[in-house]
This record gives C-alpha cells, structure tokens and sequence, in this order.
C-alpha cells in the first residue's frame, strides 16, 4: 500500500504547481510565437503556393478557399494554421507534410455506401478552419504544421502506397481537408489518373470554387452538419450553418456521393423538433442521402458533458426516418443493429456491421436481393 | 445485581454481535456482488439488445437465479444433514493421524457426502451450460462478435481509438507501437541495448496478457520468442520510412508479439464464451436492468441478494483442512509447534480481512454509484475513477499484502515440518493453467522409514554404528529429497546422526513412547524458504506470488481451532516444547 505524503511534501507540491501555473501561459505563447516564427524562415522555394487567394493593398493577401476568408499581413498565418503571407503572396504550410497517415475502413468516417468492407489509405495534415469545442482530433487540428511531428509524402507516393497495398481507395480524414486543401487536390488527381478513387471527410465549410475542384475529382464526400441552429455553430463551431448546407446542396446537384453525420450531443443539439427539423431539411433535398448519427464522447473544450445516452440516438434514427430518409444509421454504437443496411423496401437485412467491421454484404450489384430494389451508393 | 437484567444485557449484547456480524457479511456479499454486476452492465450496455432480447434474457436471469438458489438450498441441506457426522468423522481421522504412523483411510462417509455435493455442483454446471447456450443463441451474430472479443475487467480502460468500451481492448497494438516507436529513435550503435530494454518491457507484458502463470522457464520461453521475432522485425522497424513505418506498424506489433502465442489456452474459444456468458451475462444481479429495458419496461427490482455462501464455504473449508492435516501426518508434538504459526498466521490473515472489509464498505457507495449510471448507459468519468481506486486497494490487499502478511508464517511452518511435509503443502500452491506438478512424496512411507533406520540403528552394536552411522545417515536423508527441494544434506545428514544417538540412547520404553516424534525428527528439514509460487497475474509489470491452497486454509481461525481440539484429545498431549 502507497504511504501517504507527509505536509512538507504536500506544501511543496503545491508550490511547484503554483509555479507552474502562474508561468505556463508565458511559456506557452513564446513556444507557439517561436513555432509560426520557424514558419516564416522556411524558404519560399520550399512552399507551395495556395490556389484560392487574392493579393490586397498594402502586401496584404485574403484567402479564399473558405469562408473565413483571412486576411493576413506579411509572416502572418491564417486561422486554419497552414497558410501563410510570405512577400505578398499566399503560401501552403503543410504540402506533402502529413501529420498522420493511417489504414481504415471506410466504415470508419462514417461511409457506409461506399465498397462496403474496403479499406483506405488516408492522411491528415495539422491545421483546421473551425474550432469545434469537443473535437476528438484536437491535438493535430487545433495545432500548426511547425507544432506536430510531419512525413514528406508527396500526392504521387501516397498513390503509389494504395497502389502497392491493392487498395482502391484513397481518404482524406482525421483533421479538415479543406485546411490542406492543395495537397488533398493534387493527390486525388494523381489517384484519378491511377485508378484509385478519393473519399473527402469534411465539415463542409468550403467556397464553391475549391468545392467544385474536389467535386470534379474525388468520388465520395463525408459531410458533418454538426446541428441545426446557426447559434449551435456559431457558438460550438466557430462558423455559420448556411455554407454547410450549401455544399451538401452543391454536392448533390453535382451527383457526387454524399453521406451526412450528425454528432448529437447532451444539451446543445438533441432537441427533438431540431433534429426533426435537420432530417427534414435533409430529406427535402434527397432521401437516399445517408444520415449517421453519432454519440458525443466528452472531449477537449466539452469534457464536462456526459456521453449522449443511446436512447437519445434510438429516437433521433426514428424520428429521421419518420421524415422520410431512407438510410439513417447510428455509427458508432457498435454491437447496435442501428449499424445495419436495411432495405427501404422489403426491410431485409442487406449488410451487418458491428463497429468498422463488414460481417456480411449481402447487396448484389447495388439492388437488395430480395426485392431487387436499387441501393443507391458507390461500388456496393 | 440482578441476574434478570445480567441476563438481559448478556442476550442483548449477544444479538449486537451477531447483528453486526451479520451487517459485515452483508456488506462483503454485496461488495463481491457489485463487482460482478459492475463488467457485467459494461457488456451488457455493450451488446445494445433490443427490447424484445432484454425480455428474453431477464427470462433467463430469472432461470440462472433460481437454478443456483435450488442447488444452494440443496447442499446446504444435505451439508446440514451430515453435518455432525462429517465433523465427526474428519475430526477423528485428524486426531487418529496425530497418533499412528499410516493414518487410517477415509470414511466412506466422507467420501459419500464429498461425492453427493460435487455431483450437486456438476448438476449446476450443466443446467448453466444449456442457460448459456441459450443466450448466445439469441444474439446477432454483430453482439456475438462482441461478446467473443470481450475481455473481462472491473472497468474498461479509456481508448480513444474505441470509444464505446466493453472490456478490455481485443487486439490492443499501443502498447507495442509505443516501445517500436522508441525503437525507431534511438541511433543504430545504441540499438543494441535498446532492444535488451525493450525486451525487459514487453515480455512481462505479453506473460500477462497470454495470462501465462510465472515461472522462470515460462519466462525464457516467452523471451526467446519474443527476441527472435523482434531480431527478425528490427530491420524493418528501424530501417522503414516514416510513412511506411505508420501504415505497417500495428501488423509489426502483432508478427512480433502475438498475444494468442505459444502457450494452449486453458479453454477453448466456444468455452471461453459459454463461461462469459455464464458469468457476465447470466449474472442475476443485474435482472432488474434488463427487465426495465425490456418490452414492458418493468420498474426497478429490488436489489438481488446472492445465495449466502459462507455457511457451504465454511464447511468446505473445514473438510480441506481435515484433509491436508490428515495427508501432514502430524505428530502430536508437531501440532503443539505449529499451533502458535497458525494462530499467528491467522491474526495476520484476520488484520488484512479486516482492513479489506473496510475498503470494501467504502467502496458500497461509489460502486453503487456507478451502477446507477451503467444502469442509465452514462458512466460518468469520477464514478469510475473512484471505483477503480477502490478496486486496486481490495485487490492489493488480497492478492499482495496478504501474500506478504504469510509468508513469515510459511517459512516458519516449514522449519517445523519435514521436506515431504512441506512438499504436500506446496503441491496444490500452482495456477490451474500451469503444468501438473509432479507428485509429491508421501510423508508418512518417509516417517516410516525412519522408524525402520532408527529401529535398525538401535539394533547394532556400538563399531558397527560407529563405522556406519554417516553412511545410513546421508543413504536416509538423500532417499527423503526429490529435484525439487532445497536440502543441505550433509548438514541434514549431520542432525540425523545426533538424532540417531538419541535414540540409541533410550531406554526401550522411553523409545517406544517416543518413537514417532523421533521419526518426524529424523526426517530432513529444508535448507531455505520454500519457493515462491507465481499465477498468472501480473502487477505493475511483475508477476504477482500466490499463496498455496494449503496457507489459504491453515492460517485461519478454523484450523487453529481444529488443532486446538486435536491438542486437547490426543493420546500424551504434547504441547508447545
């Protein structure tokens, strides 16, 4: 059995935390000046320079890949973290610099109409342009490229790992593609040429050019509309709802794949009438779009809320259905049959899940075999 | 005074006690019942039944719970019927051993009833195997796979990677990626010694993961296996790209520490899950959780109240211990020296029962606690916390500072006894999933032959023992001692020739009456400690002792009490020297 500390050590114990707390955040702001300070000594021969932008008055550059839309003065680093103003011009951080490089399933972000039981290769790079309070990634998204340890892995050399792994796939997950937007383009065109398709896991707050440029290359798009109110987003994400909803719309016109995922969490967004409100704005613009709903883990800025109760979600896929979509999962309940692939039509059991894991496929060429029924996705 | 109201505060004072004593063991029973129903309600939030299922299986529950209320019912009353005469009988047999070179053989009583209970249990064993099959039967082959990869704990561990917790982790890499990890770092002259480090880490790891019972071959053959793989893998692990080196990682950890390794397991898969099943599944303790998530909904039961134990594990208990006194073969002399041991070896054991019972009430409200909200599906973060801490602090007690608290009381005991005495203690101190030890020797045909060496030695004459008595001496103490134990025989050798003398220097009555104790003198003693008995658990990194079935039964106040009785009845009525 531990002995117990006596009051000498107990006092200096507390000392030192007081120490430490009244000089960590000093500590902490000179650290991250001295990491964006190693970013603007990279030589710009080194640095990719950023599609979407435009040069303003006084050196000053304005990103526009997304929404936020930063404006940025010379050395300055925009909000996502990975773009910078170097001579008066817009410059990627992280091209060809992930952070994480991972295998999956594609079940896992959430996916579950496209090649059920495949596997991926995907990066992810450091940076983001929102700031979710209760993002599980936090530590690489809410993190420059010059405060995470970084891979050279050129858009060619990522396609030739799937190639050399006989993989089909190729996603973009774990952090925000959009804030590594040049690298995630160049790769899915280099993994068009190659045969390999793209899956882009995003939350969807991206300007309609970018958008049209991955919409033309990549063949699956995994969409997170976090809530239903602009508060909820302005308040928890950092943005507004309406330019979320205006891509799942932009990639449904465009006939692009699209899976919705809706992490419903305790207090902020599980009101019945604004779910009911989501899934029927949801089903206004297309039935077949798949919607997952996910349980909130406490993490990051929310540790302080309880997990979402399973009840909840069991409500939430009903009432979706209720509104009229014909594929509503609960994805990360593993073990649920919310998990399941059931047919629209004839309620048969078409493909059993139990977390990432495909037990059974049982969809044969895109229709439901009992009823012939298509089943809409990509490679099922 | 008043002999009424003398009388009235004896009665009262009385019913406190037994009050009390009846509050503790409610308080252990509920304590034990919660850290059954506490994994059991991660599995069970785990699996998601549907409504119609939880209405199947609290139909089950209620089965399970009667099953083992019928069968405790019906050992106890057998048990109770031949109570008198089992004590009777193993009493007798205890203190006849006491006397006689060979003690006599069972009661076919004894046998009877030990036989009628066992088949009582087996009867149980079945009934709950159909029960299991039952409930893995109605479950989809998705909550079948969770089951099948459920590895039971008290609380799973947070995993980012799975955040939807049931047990521990199936196929757990962290652990492996972080050592190779560190492998990767460290530059190619200090790899050498990086990997003898790492080995260090990761081969207890693995024993405890494999649950491989400690033992210093086990450990070597583990080694060896993993060093093989790891010079294999270190190429690859220190010679890959960044990238390549994070997509073939976790691939890496498994191709060098498999945890399914070399070693069988001790069940098959089907039987692995029959027993989760049975344990964490047919647990009747959480029917009221199931019966209100079911089709109806049904409200809250109350609390279940397992079949009270204590009284069948006493009896039990009692009967172990007639039988392992009654293999000792003791004489009288030696139960009046191993009296004080066990008595002092049972205040010991008493000290940490009592420590552990107080966790174990502070425990009640935090597990409480917990179950509430494994009830309502949202454990919350503290609840678990603090239950965990608890869980550690009982389990240390029990599993450590208990071991610790004995072996003082062991070694004491093994100076007292011969080899092969202690060589019966020791037989049953080995996890199940170990090898079967060899047998052991038998003391009393060892006591016999040193009636016969020193009948013999008394016999000759005076050159004859002279020229003879190291020769007989050594021939005597090497026939006595097996591979296994830890004998100075010349030493040994040494004492029995004093012995010896003594004994040719009786005269003949004084011999006779004395002829046994002289025996078990003759007998050699061990040199050191016995060996420390490792299981298959491991804390902190180091494989945790155990204690032999025989401790766990003879440093308790029953068997002090046992010896008491055989103190006071046995023929000469040796006491402490």
């Amino acid at each position: 059995m531990k002995r117990a500390l006596s009051r000498r050590e107990f006092m200096c114990r507390c000392a030192l935390c007081g120490l430490g707390a009244a000089f960590a955040p000093a500590w902490l702001r000179s650290a991250a000046a001295a990491g964006e300070g190693a970013a603007r000594r990279i030589p710009v021969s080194e640095l990719k320079e950023a599609m979407f932008w435009q040069p303003e008055a006084g050196g000053l550059v304005r990103c526009l890949t997304c929404p936020n839309e930063c404006r940025r003065e010379e050395g300055a680093v925009t909000t996502c973290r990975t773009r910078i103003n170097r001579g008066g011009r817009l410059y990627t951080l992280t091209y060809g610099k992930p952070c994480v490089v991972f295998a999956d399933p594609l079940e896992k972000n959430p996916l579950y109409h496209v090649a059920p039981g495949s596997e991926a290769i995907g990066v992810a790079t450091a940076g983001c342009n929102l700031r979710c309070l209760y993002c599980q990634n936090w530590n690489f998204s809410q993190s420059g490229p010059w405060e995470t340890k970084n891979m050279d892995l050129s858009p060619e050399a990522l396609v030739q790992r799937v190639k050399d792994r006989k993989m089909k796939w190729m996603t973009f997950s774990y952090t925000e593609p959009v804030a590594y937007y040049e690298y995630a383009l160049d790769a899915a065109k280099a993994a068009k040429r190659a045969g390999v398709k793209t899956a882009v896991v995003t939350a969807g707050y991206i300007h309609p050019k970018p958008l049209e440029e991955l919409i033309a290359n990549c063949d699956a798009f995994s969409v997170t509309l976090k809530g239903y109110t602009d508060d909820f987003y302005k308040r928890i994400v950092g943005c507004p709802l309406n330019k979320v909803w205006e891509t799942i719309t932009a990639l449904d016109r465009a006939k692009r794949w699209v899976e919705v995922v809706t992490l419903v969490v305790p207090t902020l967004n599980d009101e019945e009438s604004g779910l009911r409100a989501l899934a029927r704005s949801l089903a206004k613009l297309n039935k077949d779009i798949p919607l997952h709903f996910l349980r909130f883990s406490p993490a990051w800025k929310l540790a302080n809320l309880p997990p979402t109760p399973v009840p909840t979600l069991e409500r939430a896929q009903a009432i979706a259905r209720e509104e009229g979509l014909r594929f509503v999962y609960l994805a990360n309940l593993p073990g649920h049959q919310g998990a399941n692939t059931v047919c629209p039509s004839c309620k048969t059991l078409l493909v059993e899940r139990v977390g990432f894991k495909v037990l059974r496929n049982g969809i044969q060429a895109g229709r439901c075999p009992s009823c012939r029924a298509v089943i809409p996705g990509v490679d099922l | 005074m008043n002999a009424r109201w003398v009388a009235g505060c004896i009665v009262a004072l009385g019913l406190v006690v037994s009050r009390v004593a009846a509050a503790e063991a409610d308080a252990e029973a509920r304590f034990r019942q919660l850290e059954r129903d506490i994994p059991s309600l991660y599995l069970l939030n785990g699996l998601f039944l549907t409504p119609e299922q939880n209405d199947k299986l609290a139909g089950l529950l209620k089965e399970t719970s009667d099953l083992e209320a019928r069968t405790q019912d019906q050992i106890l009353a057998f048990e109770r019927q031949h109570a008198n005469d089992l004590g009777r009988a193993i009493e007798r047999q205890a203190q006849k051993a006491a006397g006689m070179s060979r003690p006599p053989k069972p009661d076919a009583s004894v046998r009877d009833v030990v036989q009628r209970v066992r088949a009582l249990h087996d009867e149980q064993d079945g009934k709950l195997k159909e029960l299991s099959a039952k409930a893995c039967g109605m479950l989809t082959p998705a909550q079948r796979e969770i089951l099948d990869g459920f590895k039971p704990c008290f609380i799973p561990p947070r995993n980012f990677r799975d955040p939807v917790r049931v047990g521990q982790a199936k196929n757990d890499t962290g652990f492996g990626e972080k050592a190779f990890d560190k492998l990767r770092a460290v530059p190619e002259s200090q790899l050498g010694l990086a990997r003898q480090r790492a080995l260090e880490f990761i081969v207890p790891y693995l024993m405890d993961k494999r649950r491989i019972p400690y033992s210093e071959e086990a450990r070597d053959q583990v080694s060896k296996e993993i060093s093989a793989n790891l010079d294999a893998a270190l190429p690859t692990i220190h010679g890959l790209n960044d990238v390549d080196f994070e997509l073939e990682k976790s691939a890496l950890v498994e191709q060098v520490m498999p945890i399914e390794g070399a070693v069988t397991p001790v069940r098959s898969d089907l039987e692995e899950t029959m027993w989760k099943t049975a344990v964490y599944v047919l647990n009747p303790g959480i029917l009221g959780v199931v019966r209100g998530r079911g089709t109806a909904q049904a409200a809250a039961a109350p609390a279940y109240v397992p079949p009270q134990r204590g009284e069948i594990k006493q009896a039990r208990d009692r009967m172990a211990t007639a039988r392992v006194l009654r293999k000792l073969g003791l004489t009288s002399s030696q139960i009046g020296q191993i009296l004080p041991v066990i008595r002092g070896g049972a205040a010991a054991r008493g000290k940490i029962e009592t420590e552990a019972l107080t966790l174990e009430k502070q425990a009640l409200e935090p597990y409480e606690q917990l179950r509430k909200e494994l009830a309502a599906q949202t454990p919350s973060e503290d609840a678990e916390e603090e239950s965990l801490k608890l869980h550690r602090q009982v389990k240390e007690l029990d599993e450590v500072d208990l071991v610790e608290a004995l072996r003082p009381y062991e070694n004491e005991l093994d100076k007292i006894l011969t080899v092969s005495q202690v060589s019966v203690l020791t037989e049953s101190g080995r996890d199940d999933r170990g090898p079967a030890p060899p047998p052991s020797p038998d003391p009393n045909a060892a006591r016999e032959r040193a009636l016969q060496t020193l009948d013999r030695v008394r016999k000759m004459n005076t050159v004859e023992f002279q020229n003879s008595r190291q020769s007989v001496a050594a021939q005597f103490v090497e026939s006595c001692v097996t591979e296994e134990e830890s004998v100075d025989v010349i030493s040994e050798a040494e004492r029995a020739v004093q012995v010896m003398e003594k004994a040719r220097g009786m005269s003949g009555t004084d011999y006779a009456g004395r002829k046994q104790d002289l025996a078990v003198e003759l007998c050699p003693r061990r040199s050191g400690a016995r060996p420390v008995a490792y299981g298959a658990k491991y804390l902190r990194g180091e494989p945790v002792a155990v204690l032999a079935r025989s401790s766990n039964l003879l440093f308790t106040d029953a068997a002090a009490r046992l010896l008491d009785e055989m103190v006071k009845r046995s023929p000469g009525r040796a006491g402490p020297p």
